[in-house]
């Protein structure tokens, strides 16, 4: 295979998670930026999208990196901070719906807003514990029911069956 | 757009979320036959509906149909082609081929929808770890991550021609 590498505009330390968009694009975002870039498939860079979120709280350095055993003490610390986690592309009938998908752990575990590709939002910070994983051709979307935060990882909770939600937008959403 | 209405509502600045059902519909739910939360790293669902799950304490790739019934399991814990370390992400393309990043390995399998291999390459070879993978309608792949430099690591994006 022949290798073709592009370097993002980015230079912060994190994840990143990307995504295709409808039109021949690209979309990436970092887990420490509350926006969306996107890309031509070449690696050219086009757009910086979305906006900050009114519950988004800027990324700190913990004082030392452990989490107090307490899950609700470790919710609350958690929760100082907005990670942005994924970023899910889904099929509408006006090309893609762009959900990111923010860990807030409080009041719930994550906040997504939805964007149309063009950056315009549609609705945002709606809260959820369950965790939007995926989304198939149609427009189908998959949540994790009993997705595991940081602070569960170790509990038995991981041990509950694994469960999945099917959802749909909602169409009004959609026709917006 | 919709308006904001966010508030802080204690002494914690809690923000006030929409609802779930403001945006979403539940349509149904589905059981992965015997798969427990904690053993589910990523997810994956081809044009047909059936359901990819890495299983990262297995080391191998879980094939659910709709109902959530198993349908195959494939992959094997290992080093080298079709093999996995650490199963990290997994995503299809158009013609419902699956691809896994295997994280130790840098490595990506390439596996039909049935779970038969088809081919691996490794993407380590300038220093990149990634992390996030993608491929588009026409088959090119790309792959998310960092490349340690100067003390500071620089996010890229490789794409891989098919």
């Amino acid at each position: 295979m022949d290798e073709n590498v592009r370097r993002l505009d980015l230079s912060i330390v994190g994840g990143v998670r990307i995504a295709m968009g409808s039109n021949n694009n690209l979309f990436a975002v970092q887990e420490v930026n509350p926006m969306f870039f996107e890309f031509t498939l070449s690696g050219e860079y086009l757009n910086k999208l979305g906006g900050i979120p009114s519950f988004y709280k800027e990324p700190f350095k913990f004082p030392k990196f452990t989490y107090p055993k307490d899950k609700l003490q470790a919710t609350k610390l958690l929760g100082k901070f907005t990670q942005l986690t994924n970023i899910i592309t889904v099929p509408s009938s006006q090309g893609k719906l762009v959900m990111l998908i923010y860990a807030v752990h409080a009041p719930s575990k994550f906040a997504i807003d939805v964007y149309k590709e063009n950056g315009e939002c549609l609705i945002d910070s709606i809260g959820t514990d369950q965790a939007l994983i995926m989304a198939d051709r149609l427009g189908k979307m998959y949540f994790n029911k009993h997705a595991l935060d940081y602070t569960e990882i170790g509990s038995e909770r991981r041990n509950a069956p694994l469960i999945l939600s099917r959802c749909a937008v909602l169409p009004a959403l959609e026709k917006e | 757009m919709l308006c904001l209405f966010l508030a802080a509502c204690n002494g914690d600045h809690l923000p006030t979320l929409r609802s779930f059902e403001s945006a979403f519909v539940v349509t149904d739910e589905l059981m992965l036959h015997n798969m427990k939360v904690g053993e589910a790293t990523a997810y994956t669902v081809d044009s047909q509906g059936m359901i990819y799950v890495i299983d990262k304490a297995r080391k191998h790739i879980k094939k659910f149909d709709h109902k959530g019934n198993l349908v195959v399991t494939f992959g094997s814990p290992g080093n080298g082609p079709g093999l996995f370390v650490l199963p990290w992400v997994i995503t299809c393309d158009m013609n419902d081929n699956i691809y896994v990043l295997d994280l130790s390995q840098s490595r990506v399998n390439i596996f039909d929808s049935g779970g038969g291999f088809l081919r691996s390459f490794i993407f380590s070879s300038v220093g990149f770890s990634g992390i996030a993978i993608a491929v588009s309608d026409s088959g090119e792949i790309y792959i998310g991550g960092e490349k340690p430099q100067n003390d500071r690591s620089s996010l890229m994006i490789h794409k891989f021609d098919h």
